[in-house]
């Protein structure tokens, strides 16, 4: 189980914070969230048994573990101090010339996601991760055709949002 | 073709490039080796059992002092009142504890689709959220009979209407919450049925 759970870490660490970043716009709640899917995939691999695949089985835990922390009736609504606090860490690590859209576009994208009720979040970040619709399907529990409509969806959000976004920002 | 000749559209991303950009983000690299993940699991488990034992001393605590107020009480409509309070609360810390029980635990969550396992979850809240009478009315009798044996006391008749109204006002205030929260919930249950 160790070295499934290695594995795992190594090749789903990156797609995890991405996803705890769809979750919370908090840094430090964000940080506390990718442990606990860490946690919870630690004691979840001692019952994988392969029925379905180890991908779609890590990110329902992931999925599920993001769920249930973000619909507790405690959860207060994340500033957005927090969100300029994340991208100024993104900024030193992005070129100058092309860094500010870059920027921008990334605060706009985790903006929408975190907007997005938990099914529709999910699909969406699942969408980014390059997950086709087959996969999502399994993943979320929602029929193939309706993930194509969702995923179809997603595209024109996106270029909406991006479109209108870089127009409204200029 | 629009984007070769309106400058600012130029500058918009695509949907690929966005997914791109996405994938491609800077990361934190939380990354725990297995030794690390280990200990932060056995210090979860020692929080969520720390504030297992907080509850139950503060229910310990809560049922000392109604039983020490059924002894020192001297009105017999006071202290049967007390009675009710303390078998309310001893009732109440039964249903949180019953209800603590069900919870989804993590070794699990990989068995359920997102779709089943937030329906479960928001089900388990809309059964804990309709059920607020239950946690409510067993500590009307008890209230009741409380406030009766003050007037009975000789205090001043403002003193005890105050009481009751702020009593009723708790009670409303606190079902009224619940049963707002119940109806976001059950918004969500209806349109996850949809899906």
């Amino acid at each position: 189980m160790e070295e499934r759970y290695a594995e795992v870490a190594r090749t789903f660490g990156a797609a995890l914070e991405r996803l705890a970043g769809g979750y919370e716009r908090d840094p430090e709640a964000r940080r506390d969230l990718v442990q606990e899917i860490h946690i919870a995939l630690w004691r979840s691999l001692a019952r994988y048994d392969g029925r379905c695949s180890l991908r779609t089985w890590v990110y329902r835990v992931a999925h599920n573990t993001a769920i249930s922390r973000v619909v507790r009736p405690s959860a207060s609504a994340p500033t957005l101090i927090a969100i300029d606090d994340s991208l100024e860490d993104l900024a030193e690590t992005v070129d100058r010339e092309g860094g500010v859209d870059r920027r921008r576009a990334l605060e706009r994208l985790y903006a929408l996601i975190q907007r997005l009720r938990p099914l529709d979040r999910q699909v969406m970040l699942l969408y980014l991760e390059e997950e086709d619709a087959a996969s999502i399907a399994e993943i979320t529990g929602l029929s193939i055709a309706n993930v194509s409509t969702k995923v179809h969806r997603i595209k024109q959000l996106l270029a909406r949002q991006f479109y209108e976004g870089s127009h409204h920002g200029e | 073709m629009a984007n070769e000749h309106d400058p600012d559209r130029a500058k918009v991303p695509s949907v690929g490039d966005i997914g791109q950009m996405w994938r491609q983000q800077p990361r934190q690299d939380q990354t725990m080796s297995v030794e690390e993940v280990r200990r932060r699991a056995a210090d979860f488990d020692r929080k969520v059992e720390r504030w297992k034992h907080v509850g139950t001393l503060t229910v310990g605590l809560l049922i000392v002092k109604n039983v020490w107020e059924v002894w020192v009480d001297t009105d017999m409509l006071e202290r049967a009142g007390d009675c009710l309070m303390l078998l309310a609360l001893m009732f109440i810390a039964y249903r949180f504890w019953r209800h603590s029980r069900a919870e989804v635990v993590p070794s699990t969550l990989g068995l359920a689709s997102c779709i089943e396992h937030y329906r479960a979850r928001l089900l388990r809240q809309r059964e804990l959220s309709r059920d607020a009478w239950a946690y409510i009315l067993p500590f009307v009798p008890g209230f009741g009979l409380i406030i009766l044996g003050r007037a009975f006391e000789g205090r001043p008749t403002s003193q005890v209407a105050a009481l009751i109204a702020v009593a009723i006002s708790i009670f409303a205030g606190v079902l009224w919450t619940i049963a707002r929260g119940r109806r976001t919930i059950e918004r969500e249950i209806d349109a996850l049925t949809g899906e």
